[in-house]
C-alpha cells in the first residue's frame, strides 16, 4: 500500500480492459487524471479511461513519460499568439509520425484526458499536413468526399483563386 | 498488443517470450492490414464501432472478432508489460485473415476513411486555428463541411491583410469581411487601395461591429465610410488612420463622441485635421495612451497640451513636423499651464510624466528651454527623437541626460549646435549603460575623437549613425573592439548583438579602416558562425563591395568573400597612391605614411 498523498503509481484501464500501471507523475500530465486523483485522494483501483483503447493509451503514456519534466505551460487561451507558429520539436515530430487514424486517435485521447500540449502538438501536425496544399490535394490526403456541385465548386474556385499558388 | 489475437489465433494462450520476439513483425503486418479497405459499407460499420478501434482497425474481415473476443489480464508487471491470454478462434476466421494478409502489399499512405469524421467539430476548428487567413480560404474549398468550419467565427478574430493587400481582389475581400465581419476584433486593411471605389458606400463595413483595433492606413475611403465605421464600433481601442486625406476635424469629433475606450490613435499626416479636434479626443477618451499626430497643424496652442498634462496618461507622443509646436505648448505638456512655481526649487512641482516615447523630430520652434523643462519630469523616457531641431544646444542635454536613466534610443540628426560637451554629458549620464541606438548624423561640431570615445562609453550600443561627421577610423576600430569585447564577455548560450555603423560620407574615414573591418569580420565568422560582427555603411561608391562581402560571408562563402576583399584592397591602394601624389586637401590631416600603414594591413 502506498502512503497517502505520495502514491507512486496509478493504474489506468483502457476501454479494451487492459490495465496499465504508470508513475503518478506521468499520469498527472493528464489534467483529467490529476484532478481525479486530487479529488479522490488515494485511488488503488484501476481508473477506467473509457474512450481510449490500449494502443493509444500506451502511445499517450509514452508521450507523457518523455514530457514528464516539462514545465507546465502558462494557460494562455489567446489564440492569436499561437495561431502563427506550427513548429514542433523533433521528438514530437517523430512521435507524431504515425498513420492518420492513430494521429486522430491521439488527438481525441489528448482532448479527453485533457493534455493540452499533446493536443496542440497533434493539431499542429494535422495543420502542417494541410498547409500549402490545394483543396484537391487535401481531399486526397484525408480521403474527403467532394460534395460541392460542379457549379458551386467552380464558383468557389474562382473566388479563392487569389489565395492559391502563392 | 491486443492486436496479437488476430494473428496468433493458433496459439491458445500467449503468456511467455515468443510474444515479445514476434511483436515487431506482427505489428508491421497489422499496420498494413489496417489500410486495406474492403467495401464502403464496412468503413461505416467500422466507424460506428470507433470506440473499439483495435479491432476496427484490422480490416473488414476481422471486425466480427470484436464480439467474440475475450481477453483476460493475466499479469501486470512494471506498468507496461501486459500479457494477454486469447481464446482460439474459429477456422473461417483463420481463413479470412490469410486472405487479408496476402494483400498486404497494398500499402497506401491514404486513409480509407476521412479521419476528420472521428473528431468533433471543436477539435476540427482547433486544428484550423493553425492556418493563416489565406490557408483558411484555400481549405474552405475542400467540401461543404470544411467551408462551414473555415468560416467559423473564432477563426476570424483577426483579419490582417499585411501579406495579401496587394493581390486580394476587392470583391473577395468584401465577401470575406461580409462573412466574418461580426467576429473580427482586429481589422488591418492597410494599403488595400483596390477597396476605395467599393467603399464609397458609407455602410460598406457595416458587418464589422466588434472591432477593437483597426488600421485603414493609406485606404482613402470617403469620410462617411470612415465615420460610420468609427460610430458602430464603440469598443475600439486602437485606430490607425495615417495619411487619409478625408479625415478631418469632424472625424475627431466622431471619435470623441463614440470611441471612449480609445487607447491608441495614429492620425499622422491627416492634413485636413487640426489639433483642435485632437483636444476633443484627449478630453473624451480618458484611456488615450499613445498619440501620434505628426504633421498636424495647431499644436502651438498651449491649451491643447494642457489637457494632456491634466490627465497625465500619455506614454507615447509623436508630433513630428508639427511646425508650430513651440516652447509654451511643450511646457504645458510637461508641467502644465497654470502650475504654481515651488518657491524652494524655483520650478513648478508636478508629478512625473508617464511618457516613454517622445518624437519631436523637426519641430523648429523648440528651444533649449523646452528640453530643460523635460529634465527631471520624465523618468521613464526610453526613446527621444529630436532630429532636425537646429535650435538645441549642449546646455539642454547637460540638464536632461542625467535625469533619463532608461533612455535606449536618442536621435539628434542635424542638431548642429551640439559639441564635445554633449558627448561628455552623455558619457557621464546613467543612461550610457543602456543606450542602444544613437544617431548623430550631420552634427559637424562634434570632434572626431569624441565620436570614438562615445563608443567606448556605451557598452550596449547596437546602432550608431554618424553620417557626414568628423568621425575618423578610430570610430570603426572602437566599434570592432566593442563587438569582440561583448562576445567574449557574454555567456555562451546568449548571443551578443552586432553593431551597425553608418558613416556615409565621413571624409576622415579611410578605406583602410573599412578594409580592416572586412578582414576582421570574416575572421570572426570563420572562428564562430554565431559571432556578432560590425555591419558597415560608408561611402556610396564603396557600399556595393561591402554589401557583397557581407552577403558572401553570411552564406558561408568565406573564400569568395576573401577574394573580393583582396581585389578591392588592391584597387583601392592603387587609387590611393595616385591620389596621394595629388595630395587631396580633405585628407590633408593624415600623413601619407600613415595611409600606407593602412594599406599594409591587408
Amino acid at each position: 500500500m502506498a502512503t497517502p498523498s505520495t502514491q507512486a503509481t496509478v493504474k489506468l484501464q483502457s476501454n479494451d480492459n487492459v490495465v496499465i500501471e504508470v508513475e503518478r507523475a506521468i499520469a498527472e500530465r493528464s489534467v483529467l487524471i490529476k484532478n481525479m486523483l486530487e479529488d479522490c485522494g488515494e485511488v488503488t483501483d484501476a481508473i477506467p479511461i473509457s474512450n481510449v483503447n490500449e494502443s493509444i493509451l500506451r502511445k499517450v503514456i509514452e508521450w507523457c513519460e518523455h514530457h514528464k519534466n516539462d514545465p507546465v505551460a502558462a494557460e494562455n487561451e489567446n489564440d492569436d499568439s499561437r495561431k502563427k507558429t506550427t513548429d514542433i520539436d523533433e521528438w514530437d515530430q517523430k512521435f507524431m509520425n504515425v498513420d492518420q487514424e492513430m494521429l486522430f486517435e491521439i488527438i481525441l485521447a489528448a482532448n479527453f484526458l485533457d493534455i493540452k500540449p499533446l493536443l496542440d502538438t497533434g493539431c499542429k501536425t494535422v495543420a502542417n499536413m494541410i498547409k500549402g496544399k490545394s483543396p484537391e490535394e487535401i481531399r486526397k490526403l484525408f480521403n474527403i468526399q467532394n460534395d460541392f456541385t460542379p457549379e458551386e465548386e467552380e464558383q468557389i474556385r474562382r473566388e479563392n483563386e487569389w489565395a492559391e499558388d502563392r | 498488443m491486443a492486436n496479437l489475437e488476430t494473428t496468433t489465433r493458433n496459439s491458445v494462450a500467449i503468456d511467455t517470450t515468443p510474444l515479445k520476439t514476434h511483436l515487431g513483425r506482427r505489428k508491421r503486418l497489422l499496420r498494413r492490414l489496417s489500410r486495406i479497405a474492403s467495401s464502403p459499407q464496412l468503413h461505416k460499420s467500422r466507424h460506428v464501432q470507433s470506440t473499439d478501434k483495435l479491432l476496427g482497425k484490422t480490416s473488414a474481415s476481422c471486425i466480427s472478432l470484436g464480439s467474440s473476443r475475450r481477453c483476460s489480464i493475466e499479469e501486470i508487471r512494471d506498468g507496461f508489460e501486459v500479457r494477454v491470454a486469447v481464446e482460439p478462434h474459429s477456422p473461417d476466421v483463420l481463413r479470412a485473415s490469410t486472405t487479408v494478409s496476402s494483400r498486404k502489399t497494398q500499402r497506401a499512405d491514404r486513409p480509407t476513411v476521412n479521419p476528420f469524421t472521428m473528431i468533433p467539430d471543436e477539435l476540427k476548428v482547433r486544428i484550423l486555428r493553425y492556418l493563416n487567413d489565406r490557408e483558411l480560404i484555400v481549405a474552405s474549398g475542400v467540401c461543404r463541411e470544411w467551408h462551414m468550419l473555415c468560416f467559423d467565427g473564432q477563426l476570424w478574430k483577426t483579419l490582417d491583410m499585411t501579406e495579401y493587400y496587394n493581390y486580394i481582389p476587392a470583391e473577395q475581400l468584401i465577401r470575406i469581411i461580409a462573412q466574418t465581419g461580426p467576429f473580427i476584433n482586429n481589422l488591418n486593411i492597410r494599403g488595400c487601395l483596390q477597396l476605395e471605389p467599393e467603399f464609397a458606400e458609407p455602410k460598406a463595413l457595416k458587418h464589422c461591429t466588434n472591432l477593437r483595433k483597426v488600421s485603414l492606413q493609406g485606404c482613402d475611403f470617403t469620410r462617411p465610410t470612415i465615420h460610420h465605421l468609427l460610430s458602430i464600433n464603440p469598443q475600439l481601442e486602437s485606430v490607425n488612420l495615417v495619411g487619409l486625406s478625408k479625415v478631418a476635424n469632424s472625424t475627431g469629433s466622431t471619435i470623441a463622441k463614440f470611441n471612449h475606450r480609445l487607447q491608441t490613435l495614429d492620425v499622422s499626416w491627416c492634413l485636413s485635421m487640426t489639433a483642435k479636434s485632437i483636444r476633443r479626443i484627449i478630453m473624451n477618451c480618458p484611456d488615450l495612451k499613445n498619440l501620434a499626430a505628426s504633421g498636424i497643424w495647431g499644436f502651438g496652442d498651449p491649451d491643447i497640451m494642457n489637457e494632456a498634462f491634466l490627465r497625465n496618461k500619455l506614454e507615447s507622443l509623436s508630433l513630428q513636423g508639427c511646425d508650430d509646436f513651440g516652447d509654451s505648448a511643450f511646457k504645458a505638456l510637461i508641467v502644465g499651464k497654470n502650475t504654481p512655481i515651488d518657491y524652494l526649487t524655483g520650478k513648478p512641482s508636478v508629478e512625473p510624466r508617464k511618457l516613454r516615447y517622445l518624437n519631436l523630430t523637426g519641430c523648429p520652434e523648440l528651444t533649449d528651454s523646452s528640453i530643460e523643462t523635460l529634465a527631471g519630469n520624465c523618468p521613464d523616457l526610453e526613446v527621444l527623437l529630436l532630429s532636425n531641431n537646429a535650435e538645441l544646444t549642449d546646455h539642454a542635454f547637460k540638464q536632461l541626460l542625467p535625469t533619463v536613466p532608461k533612455l535606449v534610443t536618442l536621435e539628434l540628426e542635424e542638431v548642429n549646435n551640439i559639441t564635445a560637451e554633449f558627448c561628455r554629458a552623455l558619457m557621464d549620464a546613467p543612461c550610457a549603460r543602456r543606450l542602444r541606438s544613437l544617431q548623430l548624423s550631420y552634427c559637424v561640431n562634434i570632434p572626431g575623437e569624441m565620436l570614438g570615445e562615445l563608443v567606448q562609453a556605451l557598452p550596449c550600443l547596437e546602432k550608431y549613425e554618424v553620417d557626414n561627421t568628423l568621425a575618423t577610423d578610430d570610430v570603426v576600430s572602437k566599434c570592432l573592439a566593442l563587438v569582440k569585447e561583448r562576445y567574449s564577455a557574454s555567456p555562451p548560450d546568449r548571443r551578443s548583438p552586432n553593431i551597425h555603423l553608418r558613416c556615409f560620407d565621413c571624409p576622415a574615414i579611410t578605406w583602410g579602416a573599412i578594409n580592416t573591418a572586412l578582414v576582421e569580420n570574416l575572421g570572426l565568422r570563420q572562428a564562430d558562425v554565431a559571432h556578432p560582427i560590425l555591419t558597415l555603411h560608408s561611402f556610396h561608391s564603396w557600399q556595393p563591395t561591402i554589401d557583397e562581402h557581407h552577403k558572401r560571408m553570411m552564406r558561408g562563402h568565406y573564400t569568395a568573400a576573401k577574394n573580393l576583399q583582396e581585389r578591392w584592397a588592391e584597387k583601392m591602394s592603387g587609387a590611393d597612391r595616385r591620389r596621394s601624389r595629388r595630395r587631396l586637401t580633405f585628407l590633408g590631416r593624415r600623413e601619407d605614411g600613415e595611409r600606407r600603414v593602412g594599406c599594409s594591413i591587408m
